[in-house]
């Protein structure tokens, strides 16, 4: 499990990869709260559960996205470490499992910067000889 | 990627493949080689793929490397054959510029600078979570700014009635259908209303510094060293909720429609489709949420400044000089059949806009604002140069123009 920025003009790209579909979408969470403020910094104190859905995997790596930035702009949730199975559903994919992480605390998680947005732009989730990699860009 | 030069600063990008109009820039030579380095141009050629596009794919001078458009991006589609894109308009809807000027000069408030900035900070919420606790809304509220914009804020004596007035469409776009805006998107708003928000979102206490017409100034009472405020923010998470909403929607349109892009992000439904015009209803509630935003923002400024120097908020002439939006779709009143769509750039003045309206626009924090007008100049001349700056490294210029003024920031004021 693996994540690396890449340039992106006023933007945040990033580059996944693992060795599951399970561990490349960990490794997204892990890419997505390490934008914001230091991942070491974010302690796995409380467990949350979540479901997500979408007709295509690279859409549901963008509403997974957008489901931990959903829950950081209207509680403060930061993932610390997401364990997640990714599976096909009905026709498309789904992604169930638990997050462990905390509240926001200014003392302790000192901002990076603000995710606004998980954008569709250059999105990219490809399979080949037993790794996965993907490419994300955040709106800032 | 071919680049013809037409004139000193026209470029176009010549129609190919399944592009459906050619794409042109507006830069000079030198900004060109810069923005050639990224992938701007591609992008501007990819929105000539977007159906019922008219005339062009346009960037203007500010043109760099977006998501879908490109940061700069203009395109104008038909009403009857064209799309509307979510991903074009951008996610921070209605993401705009407010000036407020005030009978201030720079050495009224040079000794007391420390004090309107502090006072500004502790007014105007900046940060991660931060809203202020005497302004939340309730659901009814929310509909309330959804469908009024800058009016609710003034009826709740948030600014004055003359506001309206010198705000983009009287603060409020028409077709607002607040049902269409979802819980979650109503629940990123509900505390965000009056908040600044991150990245290059601003409220800057601001001096002229420079003149370029003085007609031009004297009609918006703009002097020299005259005191003014900028404020630069948007629909926050609501409007980011709404876009991503209504992208996950136009993904599924684009395939229900045959329509085939280069860009996932460009996702798109006809204007006349069902997925389109609830799109435009929900992006026009978006819009009000960010007019009635700056109106809220632009009241704490004007008590900040009254505030910090002891004296009634009439008494130092807190004015807004103008509003205007550069994150928006919406009919262009001057050519009623086309749907502009504008990404982060300012966007095409109508009829009415020429020889009356300033055109605020906005820089990083704490760097040069432009105050310029479409005056005196036909718009088919948009290419003319008014001055250039730099900007993240980029020569940046006015689109179009006599420039009115140019305003120097006094010092950092509330900012991310």
């Amino acid at each position: 499990m693996a994540y690396e920025f890449f340039d992106h003009t006023g933007d945040i790209g990033v580059s996944l990869s693992g060795r599951t579909v399970d561990e490349l979408f960990g490794a997204a969470a892990a890419a997505f709260t390490d934008s914001i403020t230091p991942l070491e910094g974010v302690e796995p104190r409380r467990p949350e559960e979540l479901d997500v859905a979408a007709p295509e995997l690279d859409l549901l790596l963008v509403d997974f996205l957008s489901e931990l930035l959903y829950r950081f702009d209207t509680r403060g949730w930061l993932t610390r470490e997401a364990q997640v199975e990714v599976r096909p559903r009905d026709g498309g994919w789904a992604l169930e499992g638990t997050l462990l992480g905390e509240k926001h605390d200014a003392a302790r998680h000192p901002i990076r910067v603000l995710i606004k947005a998980v954008t569709y732009h250059q999105l990219h989730v490809s399979e080949r000889e037993g790794t996965w990699t993907a490419k994300v860009v955040f709106d800032i | 990627m071919k680049v013809q030069q037409i004139d000193e600063f026209r470029w176009r990008i010549p129609r190919e493949g399944k592009m459906r109009v050619d794409g042109i820039v507006y830069a000079d030579a030198a900004m060109m080689e810069d923005i050639r380095n990224d992938e701007s141009l591609k992008q501007v050629a990819n929105v000539a793929h977007l159906p019922g596009i008219v005339g062009a794919s346009l960037a203007m001078p500010d043109i760099h490397w977006g998501y879908g458009f490109p940061i700069g991006g203009v395109a104008a589609t038909d009403a009857d054959e064209g799309v509307v894109s979510p991903g074009g308009v951008g996610y921070d809807i209605n993401c705009g510029v407010r000036l407020v000027a005030s009978r201030l000069t720079r050495a009224d408030v040079t000794p007391r600078l420390r004090d309107i900035v502090k006072v500004m900070y502790a007014r105007v919420p900046t940060g991660v979570g931060a809203h202020r606790r005497d302004l939340r809304l309730s659901n009814a509220d929310l509909d309330g700014v959804l469908q009024q914009g800058a009016r609710w804020a003034v009826d709740r004596g948030y600014g004055r009635a003359d506001d309206l007035a010198h705000i983009e469409e009287g603060g409020a776009l028409p077709g607002a259908v607040p049902a269409l805006v979802s819980d979650r998107a109503r629940e990123r708003g509900q505390s965000q209303l009056g908040t600044l928000g991150s990245g290059n979102h601003f409220a800057e206490l601001q001096y002229v510094a420079e003149i370029y017409d003085e007609r031009v100034a004297a009609a918006f009472g703009l002097e020299r060293d005259q005191i003014v405020a900028m404020i630069h923010s948007g629909s926050r998470g609501l409007g980011h909720q709404v876009c991503e909403d209504y992208l996950r929607v136009m993904i599924r349109a684009a395939q229900k429609y045959g329509i085939e892009l280069p860009d996932r992000q460009l996702c798109c439904a006809p204007l006349k489709s069902p997925e389109g015009r609830e799109y435009l209803a929900a992006m026009s509630a978006a819009a009000n949420f960010a007019f009635a935003n700056r109106q809220v923002m632009a009241h704490w400024v004007r008590e900040s400044m009254a505030d910090a120097l002891g004296m009634p908020a009439d008494a130092l002439g807190v004015r807004t000089v103008y509003d205007v939006c550069h994150n928006i779709a919406n009919s262009n009143d001057s050519q009623p059949a086309r749907c502009v769509c504008t990404a982060r750039a300012l966007r095409a003045p109508t009829r009415q806009d020429i020889r009356r309206r300033p055109r605020p626009i906005a820089r990083s924090a704490s760097r040069c604002s432009f105050r310029a007008t479409w005056a005196d100049i036909p718009t088919s001349s948009l290419e003319r140069k008014v001055r250039t700056g730099t900007r993240s490294g980029r020569r940046v210029t006015a689109p179009a123009g006599a420039g009115a003024a140019r305003t120097r920031s006094g010092r950092p004021g509330v900012r991310k």
